[in-house]
């Protein structure tokens, strides 16, 4: 797939915290690489944005985020909210197929009292799959460790507002 | 029988420790031995007896917990030297994390100053398992404690130093990472 092809070309760094660890690349909004551009020109269209206005009622700007990750094996995502100044819609594109015993599942949390209760949603990524969803207070997930030598690899960030 | 390795009861060891204890940019030290062998295996002994109890805060940590008394003057005359705190015993909380455990930053959840006291009870923990002790001070520099059983933590968390246990990931399935915690007041 030429996104992957050009994503092949990005740098990687490792970015480890207490809440996770992945292979991350700067954000792509600034990549001089022709089918990153038109990726994000079709992302940032007043087309799309329309589209999301329209499909989750929420009242977005022409601002976008993007990046790429890449999980290995024992790389996590921990339980989080995903909340920050502005961000109004958080989404993924899946750019390779993963099976149950990879790992790397993204999970979403219901809630009790205002806080992530017990998971009620697995998505395992599948190649070419968009996954978007709004940014609250009660937005918890994670993306379960990898546990194979499979890579996990996206194209994800967020809508602003 | 005999407490703490002898070598921790030299006055010469002691001031040293202290010396590297109070002086340093990052108010730490790591004592490896810490513990005579006999005792050292008596509490790990202690700790495989202990009734865990697993505590889950999705937001926070997932580990098990029990309390811990550990009646040691020389380790509490050893902390008192060091830190130039009274101490008359230290009550400790016993950790054990296995596969999918951590314990991460929030906010709702901020430890105030103090003085750590950290007791390593893993023998042979690989850190590529993860389950590491980490100290942050928010602003990007870390200070991971490197795994090492029978050793002996102080550290100070002056304002904004928090800390922080790595996820165990699969490879840490069927081991048992064992830590006792203590916080001076």
């Amino acid at each position: 797939m030429a996104l992957l092809q050009a994503l092949d070309k990005q740098e990687f760094q490792p970015k480890q915290a207490d809440l996770f660890q992945f292979l991350q690349t700067a954000d792509l909004l600034y990549s001089d690489d022709s089918v990153l551009k038109e990726f994000i020109s079709v992302f940032s269209s007043t087309e799309l944005i329309n589209l999301m206005q329209s499909v989750t009622k929420l009242k977005l700007n022409k601002k976008i985020d993007l990046f790429a990750s890449i999980y290995q094996d024992t790389d996590f995502l921990l339980p989080h909210d995903d909340q920050l100044s502005g961000r109004k819609i958080a989404f993924m594109l899946y750019l390779n197929d993963l099976d149950e015993k990879d790992g790397g599942a993204l999970a979403f949390y219901g809630s009790k009292n205002k806080t992530a209760d017990r998971i009620v949603k697995r998505i395992i990524p599948r190649a070419g799959t968009l996954v978007f969803f709004e940014v609250s207070a009660l937005s918890f997930h994670t993306v379960e460790e990898m546990l194979t030598d499979t890579q996990r690899i996206t194209l994800s960030g967020w809508f602003y507002g | 029988m005999a407490e703490l390795n002898s070598i921790y009861l030299k006055e010469e060891t002691k001031q040293k420790v202290r010396k590297s204890f109070l002086h340093s940019d990052f108010p730490a030290v790591i004592l490896k031995d810490f513990f005579d062998k006999d005792f050292y295996l008596e509490l790990q002994r202690k700790m495989s007896s202990l009734v865990f109890k697993k505590e889950t805060v999705i937001l926070h940590h997932s580990y098990a917990v029990s309390n811990f008394r550990l009646p040691s003057k020389e380790l509490d005359s050893f902390l008192s030297f060091v830190t130039k705190k009274k101490i008359d015993e230290v009550n400790f909380t016993a950790y054990l994390l296995t596969w999918k455990d951590y314990m991460i930053l929030n906010d709702r959840y901020i430890e105030k100053p103090g003085i750590d006291v950290i007791i390593d009870l893993t023998d042979n923990w690989n850190t590529d398992r993860g389950g590491i002790v980490t100290y942050t001070d928010g602003r990007g520099t870390v200070y991971p404690l490197a795994p090492a059983g029978n050793s002996l933590a102080i550290v100070e968390r002056k304002k904004n130093l928090q800390k922080y246990i790595q996820y165990v990931n699969h490879y840490g399935k069927e081991k048992k990472r064992m830590l006792l915690v203590a916080t001076l007041k």
